[in-house]
């Protein structure tokens, strides 16, 4: 059966599916392979893929909008299939296209031949933001400015292909095209293997091995970073995937320095130099000192290393001014004058206004074209104020290009249980190679419900599709993605760890241990709430209150306080507005997460995530029941167990790991002392024994505890295991000993002589902690304290800010941010 | 005229400055007007590296970094240069103002191309109907532009009023236009503005100025100030500096360090710096003149 053949497409388009040529067999056997499978199954597989590419945290930002926070990315589980005698005549073009634009931004950013002989006009060179001055006769690296190009391309309705829009700046996507991949060939993947679809990996490996050739020092290993905003970015989750995936470094402004006309990448060891900057960070904000804009953001001096030649930047800096659609009309005469070729795929029919002629044919089909700024701006103009953009074009003209309304050939996508027809268009992406320009062989191709202009169209997004390059015979199945399940990737070795980084696996560690933490004590007081009977006393409870929220404990003397507690204890769970709560504290967990991102493996980052989707989904469901809490909470911890597991387990001994575990150390060492401080030095008389069995629960200790006595409970031997154990991995003395083993094995400045700081502090917590007199500390005064416990406690307690502080000065420190000097007006100078 | 100009900005931090990157733009150029004999750029404390280059503009540009921590920073520049005045055809012969506008727009030369890029928009000024209207009543259908520049500027000494006190430096062009006070930076960006929104080609010169000491009295040194002023292109006549501060056509009182589009191409110091707190800047300029060298030559 061809569920194909009669699904509803529109009558005045191109349909991919219904084409004649080689493609429909594939199309065929795709629609057999469907219709096969049913609706309800391809509903079912389009779920699991959903809820695939949320785990791995696909997310991206359509709008640019900063404050719309993540969407979650959307793949429509049937791809688009063109066959590769069609797409290798598509990609000679687009590879045409990419020699034409990477010669004209030599000459517009050289010697300006074209505009001297008026193949294009200068006003769309000289009145375009994007046409930055200081790049003017930057050397490029290996004289091409063009390295990585992105292009979207549609087919009109006579079949043909048009280029929609040229990326030299930022190709965003490519990322999303390889896991859109990941997901799909193990979604369909009978269908996949039998389909000879042409594999991505040999495209990247072509891409990697370019930037290793322009490293400007001859070396063997050159170090490639990828230049990010961060996580604000709308597409910092392919930063982080691409940057994993080739082996790069991915990194902020501020992970790096210019001195003496070299970039640095500050690195626990010490600056690094770097050779190869891959930016995803847009031409105007990659140098704040010639550029202008915010000093805290790019790189401060790096024109002039590129002046220097010592570091190579791809794309060249001010590869945007090609980005403009008022230089498509220009194409064809620009091509035949570098290449002396025709331009062999044609744009979408574009008109620039400060040509007189062209002007005037927009002027009189307003009504059939979309009217945009020709650099940039605010999309497209409403087409209601025909008067108004008339009088508008007419007092800048050379300020406004219209492109024509190209109907996007029709694609069969699936909504919900059935085919509907949808519009296609597509990026795909070029890289450099030695023999000329590559192009992917497939691309981001995207599915839209109806659209007025091309531009229109791009800026709505729509659902994602994955798309298949198919061939007759068998192709080659090379790939560069490590086995799955492989290790969290952290370190190649001593120094290879950008500080950043290493902080935010100091603080990974600290939350995530923080979030365990906190869901101990929660569960812990909501069972005894839940089996407290009608009038019971249970005033230590109060304490576990005060362990959570970091607040003198309140009394609990009638029923009213105990439903309060327990309104406290979901509130502390699920309210976001709770600072320092449940929900604030995974939040912090998520973050620093998505800012190592990079260095830690797709399992972890899984783990992460579904542990706060189980909070979400509990906390919008707004019914807390105490048992379901409980169940979830339980979820929770099974999940960081996990984390910590995968961490230890699969991550090499590196500086990583070392700072990953001695966050979790020190904040573990925080709550033990916590705990031991809230509920233990003033036990509620007559409670002293349910105080040590909850303490012993909470610390995850009662086994070991009862294995070792028995049942009897003693408060000296609920002291010695919890603080003076060093076999016991939740005593407070193998936190220190560890952090103490971490402290020793990480970098040292060369020359420094006896012990750092943050060793210094470490001997006294642990000296201070070995010299503990057990039976001393836990003796109750008469008048039922135990001052002895509470001074040791808060002597140590003392230390943990001191230790934290003299880590991050030593290894982590951003020092200050970078900000503009001040300058001095032309002005001094009065009247002769 | 012969001029020895001295320019000193010092940098004062509250705190240590870790690292710091400069950039300085002080270097006179070459004109067909000006020659420059003796030319030199000091940064204190020495530099870790210094560079230079020559940008878009053909201006010539220092850069340096500092890697260690620094409370001061001092950029002294001192140049020795010749300067006289343009001799130029009678300026009623030269062509109207709207026939260098038309040569612009059809940059059929090279020159006219070079110039064009000074017509748009650039970081400190815009063109707008309103700032046309500054300029209109000086350019009256088929004035020279020469002359309707010198009425220009000479009107608008009349109309404006210098004021260190009205201004800062991101004071915009419009409030400039509204309270009619400012300093030469606000005159000349204004004036860019006006002249561009007529369609001619306008850019931003940077320099100093000989000050001439009341009668009877010594030459202060360290009392003058660094300058600037607008330049504006006609056909045949090349760039025609215009100083609407003084309301007058440029001679040989004025020295060319650089131009731009605006203060922006042409910041004679700038820099990104770690630290630092406080900012406190003193410029000193000093512009001595020099007996002339033997006229035979």
């Amino acid at each position: 059966m061809d569920i194909f053949s009669d699904y509803p497409s529109a009558p005045d388009c191109f349909d991919e599916a219904r084409a004649d040529g080689p493609v429909r067999a594939a199309w065929q056997r795709l629609g057999e392979h469907l219709a096969a499978l049913g609706g309800a199954e391809l509903q079912r597989r389009e779920q699991a893929a959903l809820r695939q590419l949320q785990e791995n945290g696909a997310t991206y930002n359509v709008h640019g909008d900063a404050f719309g926070g993540d969407h979650p990315w959307e793949l429509d589980i049937i791809p688009f299939i063109v066959h590769e005698s069609e797409w290798n005549t598509l990609a000679a073009g687009l590879a045409q296209r990419a020699r034409l634009l990477d010669l004209l931004l030599a000459d517009l950013y050289g010697p300006q031949t074209v505009l001297r002989e008026g193949l294009l006009p200068p006003e769309i060179v000289f009145d375009n933001p994007a046409y930055l001055r200081p790049c003017h006769n930057l050397p490029a690296p290996g004289g091409r400015h063009l390295h990585f190009y992105g292009v979207d391309i549609a087919r009109g309705p006579d079949g043909g292909w048009r280029v929609l829009g040229d990326l030299p700046q930022i190709p965003a996507g490519a990322g999303y095209v390889l896991e859109n991949r990941l997901v799909l060939s193990r979604l369909l993947a009978d269908l996949f293997r039998d389909s000879h679809v042409h594999r991505l990996a040999h495209f990247f490996q072509q891409f990697r091995e370019h930037l290793a050739r322009l490293s400007p020092r001859r070396t063997d290993a050159p170090r490639l970073v990828k230049l990010s905003n961060g996580p604000q970015d709308v597409t910092y989750f392919e930063h982080a995937f691409l940057a994993r995936y080739l082996g790069q470094t991915l990194v902020e402004g501020e992970d790096l320095a210019v001195r003496e006309q070299t970039v640095w990448l500050k690195m626990l060891g010490g600056l690094q130099p770097v050779d190869v900057i891959v930016r995803r960070i847009e031409d105007a904000a990659c140098d704040p000192l010639e550029l202008g804009g915010p000093a805290a953001r790019g790189l401060p001096g790096l024109l002039q290393v590129i002046r220097s030649g010592h570091v190579a930047v791809v794309n060249a800096v001010g590869a945007g001014l090609v980005e403009s659609e008022a230089i498509l009309p220009f194409l064809p005469g620009l091509c035949r004058h570098f290449l002396s070729e025709d331009l062999r795929v044609p744009s979408v029919g574009t008109w620039w206004c400060g040509d007189p002629a062209q002007r005037e044919y927009v002027l009189d089909h307003l009504d059939e074209l979309s009217v945009l700024p020709a650099f940039g701006g605010n999309g497209v103009l409403p087409a209601a104020a025909r008067s108004q953009l008339a009088a508008a074009i007419a007092e800048a003209p050379h300020r406004f290009i219209a492109q024509e309304r190209l109907r996007f050939s029709t694609v069969p996508s699936l909504d919900g249980e059935r085919i509907a027809a949808r519009r296609l268009f597509l990026r795909t992406f070029l890289t450099l190679t030695p023999d000329g320009y590559a192009v992917m062989p497939g691309g981001l191709a995207r599915a839209v419900e109806s659209h007025s202009g091309a531009h229109e169209a791009v800026a709505s997004g729509g659902v994602s599709k994955d798309t298949w390059v198919v061939s007759d015979a068998p192709v080659s199945e090379f790939s560069l993605l490590p086995s799955r399940g492989g290790a969290i990737e952290l370190s190649r070795g001593g120094g290879d760890l950008p500080s950043r980084a290493a902080d935010n696996l100091f603080w990974l560690g600290r939350y995530a241990e923080r979030t365990d933490a906190m869901i101990r004590i929660a569960r812990l007081l909501l069972i005894r709430l839940y089996e407290r009977p009608e009038g019971a006393a249970m005033p230590h409870l109060a304490s576990y209150a005060a362990a959570l929220r970091e607040a003198p404990p309140t009394s609990l003397n009638d029923e009213e306080d105990y439903q309060a507690l327990e309104a406290a204890t979901m509130a502390f769970l699920f309210d976001d507005q709770v600072p320092g709560g449940l929900r604030q504290t995974v939040d912090s967990v998520r973050r620093v997460a998505g800012i190592a991102r990079d260095r830690l493996s797709a399992e972890t980052w899984r783990m992460l995530n579904r542990m706060e989707l189980n909070l979400e989904e509990m906390s919008r469901s707004r019914r807390f029941v105490a048992g379901d809490v409980v169940d979830m909470l339980d979820r929770m911890l099974i999940r960081l167990a996990a984390f910590a597991g995968t961490s230890l387990e699969s991550m090499t001994r590196g500086h990583g790991w070392r700072f990953l575990d001695a966050g979790r150390r020190l904040e573990r060492a925080v709550q033990i002392l916590t705990l031991l401080q809230k509920s233990l030095i003033r036990p509620p008389t007559d409670h002293e024994l349910a105080a040590l069995d909850d303490v012993l629960q909470i610390a995850d200790c009662s086994i070991t505890y009862r294995r070792r006595y028995l049942s009897s409970l003693h408060a000296a031997p609920v002291l010695d295991l919890l603080l003076t154990d060093e076999t016991n991995p939740r005593s407070l003395l193998f936190q220190l000993e560890a952090l103490a083993d971490h402290l020793d094995h990480l970098p040292r400045d060369a020359g420094a002589v006896g012990l750092s700081e943050e060793q210094r502090l470490i001997v006294r917590a642990l000296t201070r902690t070995r010299l503990i007199d057990i039976t001393r500390i836990a003796d109750l005064s008469p008048s039922g304290e135990r001052m002895e416990l509470a001074a040791v406690l808060q002597e140590i307690i003392d230390l943990v800010p001191l230790l934290s502080d003299a880590l991050t000065r030593h290894y982590l420190s951003h020092a200050h941010p970078a900000r503009q000097l001040d300058t001095v007006r032309l002005g001094g100078a009065g009247p002769l | 005229m012969r001029y020895r100009v001295r320019h000193r900005t010092e940098y004062q931090y509250a705190e240590p400055v870790l690292v710091s990157l400069n950039q300085a733009c002080l270097t006179p150029r070459d004109t067909a007007y000006q020659r420059v004999l003796e030319h030199r750029v000091e940064f204190h404390p020495p530099p870790h590296s210094q560079m230079a280059w020559t940008d878009s503009f053909g201006n010539r540009q220092h850069q340096c970094c500092f890697s260690e921590p620094h409370a001061t920073m001092l950029v002294d520049a001192t140049s020795v240069v010749d300067v006289v005045a343009p001799v130029r055809p009678p300026a009623k012969q030269a062509p109207a103002w709207e026939d260098a506008v038309r040569a612009v727009r059809n940059h059929a030369e090279a020159e006219t191309l070079d110039a064009l890029q000074f017509v748009f928009d650039s970081p400190y000024i815009r063109r707008a109907p309103e700032f046309r209207a500054l300029a209109e009543p000086d350019f009256a259908p088929g004035t020279p532009l020469p002359v309707a520049l010198a009425a220009f500027a000479a009107r608008f000494k009349r109309e404006f009023t210098y004021d260190t006190g009205a201004t800062n430096l991101n004071t915009a062009i419009d409030a400039v236009l509204h309270s009619r006070r400012g300093v030469c930076q606000d005159f000349t960006q204004l004036s860019i503005a006006a002249l561009r929104s007529l369609g001619l080609a306008a850019r931003y010169v940077s320099g100093y100025l000989r000050t001439i000491p009341p009668p009877g009295k010594p030459r202060l040194v360290g009392a003058d100030a660094s300058h600037c002023w607008v330049s504006v292109y006609s056909p045949g006549w090349g760039w025609i500096d215009v100083d609407p501060t003084n309301g007058c056509l440029v001679t040989d009182q004025h020295i060319t360090i650089a131009w731009g589009r605006d203060y922006a191409d042409v910041t004679p110091v700038k820099g990104v710096i770690l630290g630092g707190g406080a900012q406190t800047i003193t410029v000193g300029v000093d512009v001595e003149p020099l007996p002339d060298p033997d006229p035979a030559i």
